[in-house]
C-alpha cells in the first residue's frame, strides 16, 4: 500500500517537472519553426533598421534597440529604490509594520499593465511632454519609467525576504564586533543576501522585457533609433509592442508572420541568455557564500 | 572601620583583584515576561567569572545586556544599571560601538562569515581603523595563534571559514573577538555545540585568556564551571540565588538551593 503511494506520488512530481520543461521546450521549438521563413530569407538583413512588410524589409535593429534601452532605464531606477526599500521594510521598519508596508506595495504588482498603461496616458505622458517641453509625451523614457514602476514591487518584495531570510545570528556577530548598524546591513547582511537579491532582479529583469501593454501604450510606436541613439525623449519601439501591434495583421504563413516569430525567438534568446550569465556569475562570485 | 571590612564580599580578599563590571537593581521585561529581576552581581577582573543555573534562568539575557546586544529586539523594557569601568552601560550617551569594541563577545553557535579565514580575523577591526595588507596579516597570525589555531589554518588564510570543523570555527570566531583588543570577553555558552575534544580546547583557551582578558562565561555544564570559573554566580528565574567564589559555592553555598543545583542539577527556587 505505502509502496505504491510512494510511487503515485514520485510519478506525480516527476510529471509535473516534465510537463512544464516539454512546454518551455515547445514554445521555443515552434517559435524557431515559425521564424525559419524568415531567417532563411532574409538572413542577415534582419539586423538592419528599416522595417517595411510591403517591400520586404525586415530589419529588427530598432526594436531590438527599444526593448533594451526601455529595461535598462527601467532597471537603473527600480534597483536602487527597491533594494533601498526592502533594506529599510526587512532592517529599520519594526516587524509590526513591516507586513502591512510590504502589503501595499505588493498590490502594486497586482495592478493589470493595461491600467498603468491608462494612467500613463492620462497624466504621466501629458507630464513628460510639458516638464520636457515635448510634442508629445510617448517617448521610451516615458515607457522606461512607467515600467520601472511596475517591476519595483517584484525587487521590493523578493529583496525584503532575501534580506529578512539572513539568519539573525550574522547580524548579532557583526553587532558583537562593534560594527555601527548601517555597516551591518552594508557588509554582513547584503553580500550574504546578493544571490537572492540577484535572482529579484532577473525576475523584474524577466518582465521588464516581457512586459507589453503599458509599454506599447507609451513608447510612441516608431520602429526608429533615435537620434542621436541616447536621445531617449523620442519615440520608439520595443519588440513586444511591435508583436502587440502587428501580429493581428499579419498572415499566418507569411513571411511577415515569420519575421515576427523571429522577433520573438530574439526576445526569448536575450531572456535566456541575460538569465545563463547571471547564473554563471553568482556561481563564481558566490563560492565563499556556500 | 570593622564593619566596612565585614561588607567586603570574601573573593575580593581572597583573589586581590577588582571589579570591572557592576550589575545593580537591573530588570528586563520581554512582553509581560520579566526575565531578570533586581540582578546585583559583579563580574572580577581578569577571571572566568561564570554563571550557571538551569535553562530559561535569565543567564544568556544577562549576558547580553552587559554589551547591549538585546536592544532592538521588540518589547524589551530595561532598566536599572550596569556599570563598566565605573561608567554606566545604559549611560544616554554611550556609544555602542565603542562599547562592544570593549566587550567583546562569542556566541553558542559559531557565526563565521562567509568570508575567507583571514577576512574573518580582521572583519571586527578593520570597521575600527585603517588596515594594510601587511598589518591585516600580522593580526591574523597574533590572533589566531592566541586560540591555538595559526598551525592548523596558517597555508589556507584565504579559503573560506566554512571549510574549518565547527570546533575550528568557534575558537577562529574566538580570534575574531580578540583582534577587536576587547578587555571583557562574554561567552554565552561557547563550547555546547562542540565535541567534547573542541570543548577542552576552548576551555584551556579561556583559561590561557583570562591572564588578560576578562571572561563572563554562561554555561550549563556545572563540570565545566568547576573546571575553568574563579567566580561563579548561580542564577535561576531570573533571580541570583548566589554568588561568590567557586570554592565557596561547591564547598560551603550559602544556600540550599545552590547546593542542590551543584550537586544534583536540579533546582527548584520557589522552595
Amino acid at each position: 500500500m505505502l509502496v505504491s503511494y510512494n510511487k503515485i506520488g514520485k510519478g506525480y512530481i516527476m510529471l509535473s517537472t516534465y510537463i512544464s520543461m516539454l512546454i518551455a521546450l515547445l514554445i521555443f521549438i515552434v517559435l524557431f519553426i515559425n521564424s525559419f521563413d524568415a531567417i532563411s530569407q532574409v538572413g542577415l538583413k534582419l539586423f538592419t533598421l528599416e522595417w517595411n512588410p510591403s517591400k520586404n524589409e525586415y530589419g529588427i535593429l530598432s526594436m531590438l534597440y527599444g526593448t533594451l534601452s526601455v529595461t535598462v532605464i527601467a532597471l537603473t531606477i527600480a534597483i536602487p529604490l527597491g533594494i533601498g526599500t526592502a533594506i529599510f521594510t526587512s532592517e529599520i521598519l519594526p516587524s509590526a509594520y513591516r507586513i502591512y508596508v510590504k502589503s501595499i506595495i505588493e498590490l502594486l504588482a497586482g495592478i493589470p499593465s493595461i491600467i498603468y498603461g491608462l494612467i500613463g496616458i492620462a497624466f504621466f505622458s501629458t507630464w513628460i511632454a510639458s516638464f520636457f517641453e515635448l510634442a508629445s509625451g510617448r517617448t521610451i523614457l516615458t515607457a522606461g519609467i512607467l515600467l520601472s514602476i511596475m517591476i519595483l514591487p517584484t525587487i521590493v518584495t523578493l529583496s525584503d525576504d532575501a534580506i529578512n531570510n539572513v539568519p539573525k545570528k550574522y547580524r548579532e556577530a557583526a553587532k558583537g564586533l562593534g560594527l555601527y548598524p548601517f555597516e551591518v546591513i552594508k557588509n554582513t547582511v547584503l553580500p550574504i543576501a546578493k544571490k537572492d537579491i540577484t535572482g529579484a532582479i532577473l525576475l523584474a529583469l524577466g518582465r521588464a522585457l516581457g512586459e507589453t501593454m503599458a509599454v506599447m501604450l507609451l513608447i510612441g510606436s516608431i520602429d526608429k533609433i533615435p537620434t542621436p541613439f541616447y536621445n531617449v525623449l523620442s519615440p520608439g519601439q520595443t519588440i513586444t509592442s511591435k508583436l502587440g501591434r502587428e501580429i493581428g495583421e499579419s498572415a499566418f504563413g507569411s513571411l511577415h508572420f515569420s519575421a515576427l516569430n523571429t522577433m520573438g525567438f530574439v526576445l526569448m534568446l536575450l531572456v535566456i541568455i541575460l538569465t545563463l550569465i547571471t547564473q554563471l556569475y553568482l556561481r563564481k562570485s558566490n563560492r565563499l557564500y556556500e | 572601620m570593622e564593619l566596612k571590612e565585614l561588607k567586603e564580599p570574601i573573593a575580593d580578599i581572597k583573589n586581590n583583584t577588582e571589579t570591572i563590571i557592576n550589575v545593580s537593581g537591573f530588570n528586563v521585561t520581554f512582553g509581560e515576561t520579566r526575565v531578570l529581576k533586581d540582578i546585583a552581581v559583579s563580574f572580577y577582573e581578569r577571571q572566568v567569572n561564570c554563571i550557571i543555573g538551569p535553562s530559561g534562568s535569565g543567564k544568556s539575557t544577562l549576558l547580553r545586556s552587559i554589551n547591549r546586544i538585546n536592544e532592538g529586539t521588540d518589547q524589551i523594557d530595561i532598566n536599572g544599571m550596569i556599570s563598566f569601568k565605573n561608567t554606566d552601560i545604559y549611560g544616554k550617551d554611550r556609544d555602542l560601538t565603542l562599547l562592544r569594541k570593549e566587550i567583546g563577545m562569542v556566541f553558542q553557535r559559531p557565526c563565521v562569515f562567509p568570508r575567507s579565514i583571514l577576512e574573518n580575523v580582521v572583519f571586527g577591526i578593520q570597521h575600527h581603523q585603517k588596515l594594510s595588507k601587511a598589518e591585516k596579516l600580522e593580526i591574523a597570525e597574533t590572533q589566531l595563534k592566541a586560540v591555538s589555531l595559526w598551525t592548523e589554518v596558517s597555508s589556507r588564510l584565504h579559503e573560506p571559514a566554512h571549510s574549518l570543523s565547527i570546533g575550528q570555527q568557534q575558537r577562529l570566531c574566538i580570534a575574531r573577538a580578540l583582534a577587536v583588543k576587547p578587555s571583557v570577553l562574554l561567552m554565552d555558552e561557547p563550547t555546547s555545540s562542540l565535541d567534547p575534544v573542541s570543548s577542552r580546547v576552548i576551555e584551556e583557551l579561556m583559561s590561557e585568556l583570562k591572564k588578560e582578558y576578562t571572561i563572563v562565561l554562561v554555561t550549563h555544564n556545572i563540570a565545566q564551571a568547576q573546571r575553568i570559573s574563579d567566580h561563579l554566580i548561580f542564577m535561576c528565574e531570573g533571580k541570583v540565588i548566589e554568588s561568590g567564589d567557586k570554592e565557596k559555592l561547591f564547598c560551603n553555598p550559602d544556600k540550599i538551593q545552590t547546593k542542590t543545583y551543584l550537586k544534583d542539577e536540579y533546582c527548584d527556587c520557589n522552595q
